[in-house]
């Protein structure tokens, strides 16, 4: 960088003095200018290099380092990941470890809260990095002390989440959660084996659809789901009354149902069941039926009319987690709405950066009442809260006496 | 000598002390240890936070007692624990007695061989290979219903996944080599010259095999069965995976309880008692069997 400037001053102004005196440019005098060009050149080269660059160099370097920092590519080059089985874009983990040049990435999935609950009891908190629990279960674990506060300096990108999605019930200050996708539970169901159609809770507590499709029925093997969707048939929202005072009615509605009803159902046996129509009628996740439909146009989700759960899974960070850097980069990386768009696409799962993802997010999927409901049947549905100790009792119990029942 | 092994030497009953104590060692610190966990646990003696607390309380026992339903599904796990052991020891047995006398001595290694290979395949796999077979139009659903069709035994094709039926089919095809193993090495030490004898004496193979087969098996056919009940008694995963809403076991109640419903107290519970009558179950078993075939006990 100095190089070139002494070159210039000394090649160049032993011609401008004697450009004044008008004399002609004899061939000694090109040489003299030529050869005093090149040898300056030389020296300024390297004068200006071996002075120059190290400076340059440690400068360089403290500023990549802030912007590393400010960039958030992690100090740390591994990372675990715990989350629902197939619940991202394959793709996305792959760019992650290219971007933020990852060595190493686990990439371990469960297939329900419980088992990631079980988990992190057994002392996963210290190997897991990041974890995606449902709304509900984030605050039963911060209760426990198994999350991380999260350091938002390092998570830029939750400025794009929607304010709706902002403070929950279950984290008011966002002290410990992020929202990753949100759903609602409602029916997936067959098109073309069910001629009357399915648009509310009816068709998996009601005749005719009980008798008429016997054993073609499925509920979900989630207690908060199962008795979710006995509470709204029965005209109650459970989130609001303490203490569950219905659970003895929704019981009883569960019983009847239960000689009807092919199985609990988890998702690894829902989706293919609706897929290859041994399965007509499920209680089901919303993104993971339209995965059903991909192998088979036939299956169809609806929300209920009456409204259903509506639930938001999470991302977070286990207390003792050994690469928090990288955990936090990866959730920031995670909220860029190109990133959400791309997850939402292949998941069909709506995703809670509304404004920012939305314009990304192609027509098909933005416009799926399945995925984004309108407004009116958001407003039926209830968000879920968190249990307390003794509610979470009940329900276990009635949960075992709803499995222990003949049927 | 020294005079210890010399005292081993000469006791028969210190000989066995010392050739059991490695396999009694290994199952006081992997067996009984982690049990008088699940026993500490079950009496309320440690709190939420896994704390150790001194206090013993016997209401999870009574809790699990009152449940509706608990008496149901104790009848279903020991049905399908036995009809599991009844069918593979009617189709285990011809097997391993065929392997044990009829093949010739290259092939027997071989043959047992063939048995003991689906054990390289994990376990759960071969539940979830059965589930694919037995699905509404799989080719094993296919194959039986065409043939009890043609037989005339059912009217129309049953279905078989998550159904008792495809739970029993699934259970019998994970244990049956428990059950073969144990019978062929007692098959093949009986002594042919004992059936010789039999025949020499008037008995027709009928009689023989009853008389003297199968008494003189009797160690094989306890060993097997055995190997069978237990473990299929406290079977879950195939009920989870195979089987319907009938099919909820007590293993299955276990597993809601320590899993779902963060109650390993009262889960404890209901595995104390489950282990005491398993052991309950084994050693009537073993008594009554061992006196019909003069084995002491």
């Amino acid at each position: 960088m100095y190089g070139p400037k002494i070159i210039i001053i000394v090649a160049i102004k032993p011609k401008v003095i004697e450009m004044g005196e008008e004399r002609k440019l004899s061939r000694r005098e090109f040489l003299r200018v030529a050869v005093g060009g090149a040898a300056g050149l030389l020296v300024g080269g390297a004068a200006g290099y071996f002075t120059g660059s190290t400076l340059t160099r440690r400068t360089l370097e403290k500023e990549l380092e802030e912007l590393r920092g400010r960039a958030g590519l992690p100090e740390e080059k591994v990372i675990h990941i715990y989350n629902w089985c197939e619940y991202i874009h394959p793709y996305v983990v792959e760019l992650f470890k290219e971007e933020f040049e990852m060595e190493e990435v686990v990439y371990d999935i469960y297939e329900s809260n419980d088992e990631l609950r079980a988990a992190l009891e057994a002392g996963k908190t210290s190997y897991y990095d990041v974890i995606f629990p449902s709304g509900t279960y984030v605050h039963e674990l911060a209760q426990k002390g198994w999350l991380m506060e999260l350091d938002f300096k390092k998570i830029p990108n939750f400025k794009f989440v929607s304010d709706k999605f902002k403070n929950p019930p279950w984290d008011p200050e966002n002290k410990y959660s992020v929202p990753y996708m949100w759903g609602t539970t409602g029916i997936g169901w067959n098109k073309a084996k069910i001629e009357e159609g399915v648009t509310d809770l009816n068709a998996l507590f009601e005749e005719p659809y009980l008798t008429k499709y016997q054993k073609k029925i499925t509920m979900l093997n989630e207690v908060n789901d199962t008795f979710g969707a006995a509470f709204k048939y029965l005209g109650y929202n459970w989130y609001d009354e303490p203490g569950l005072p219905h659970i003895e009615e929704a019981l009883e509605l569960l019983k009847q149902q239960k000689p009807y009803i092919l199985k609990y159902a988890s998702a690894t046996e829902f989706i293919p069941g609706l897929a290859d129509e041994t399965i007509w009628i499920a209680l089901a996740w919303s993104g993971d039926v339209y995965v059903a439909r991909d192998e088979n146009e036939n299956v169809v989700y609806t929300v209920p009319e009456s409204g259903c759960n509506l639930w938001v899974d999470c991302m977070c960070i286990p207390v003792d987690a050994p690469h928090p850097d990288a955990a936090h980069a990866f959730i920031n990386f995670m909220l860029r709405p190109e990133i959400m768009a791309l997850n939402t696409e292949v998941l069909w799962y709506a995703n809670p950066e509304l404004e920012a993802s939305q314009n990304l997010v192609s027509e098909e999927i933005a416009g799926d009442p399945g995925i984004y409901p309108p407004e009116e049947i958001i407003e039926r549905c209830d968000l879920s809260r968190p249990f307390t100790p003794e509610e979470m009792e009940i329900l276990t119990e009635a949960w075992a006496e709803l499995m222990a029942a003949p049927g | 000598m020294n005079p210890i092994l010399e005292r081993i030497r000469r006791s028969n009953r210190l000989k066995l002390c010392a050739i059991l104590s490695p396999p009694l060692i290994f199952l006081i610190i992997f067996f009984f240890f982690p049990f008088t966990f699940v026993f500490i646990y079950s009496l309320g003696m440690v709190d939420y936070y896994g704390n150790f607390v001194f206090r013993i309380t016997l209401k999870y026992y009574s809790s699990f007692i009152q449940l509706k339903g608990i008496t149901t599904i104790f009848m279903r796990t020991i049905y399908i624990a036995t009809v599991t052991t009844v069918l593979c020891l009617i189709l285990g047995y011809p097997v391993a007695y065929t392997i044990a006398t009829k093949a010739s001595e290259r092939y027997k290694h071989t043959l047992m061989m063939l048995v003991i290979v689906p054990f390289w395949v994990s376990f759960l796999l071969r539940t979830y290979a059965i589930m694919l077979l037995l699905k509404p139009d799989g080719l094993l659903t296919n194959m039986i219903n065409t043939v009890l069709l043609k037989l005339g035994i059912i009217k129309e094709p049953m279905m078989l996944l998550y159904t008792m039926k495809g739970v029993l089919i699934g259970m019998v095809y994970d244990y049956l080599p428990f059950m073969i193993l144990p019978l062929y090495t007692s098959i093949e030490k009986l002594d042919k010259s004992l059936l010789e004898a039999s025949y020499t004496l008037g008995a027709n193979p009928i009689r023989t095999f009853i008389n003297v087969t199968l008494p003189l098996t009797l160690p094989g056919i306890i060993a097997g069965s055995l190997l069978v009940f237990v473990p299929a008694i406290g079977e879950f995963v195939i009920p989870a995976l195979l089987g319907g809403t009938e099919s909820y076991l007590i293993g299955n109640l276990i597993w809601t309880y320590f899993l779902s419903g963060r109650n390993w107290w009262i889960g404890s519970a209901i595995s104390t008692v489950f282990i005491l009558f398993v052991l309950a179950v084994t050693l009537i078993y073993i008594k009554f069997m061992a006196k019909g075939g003069g084995i002491e006990f």
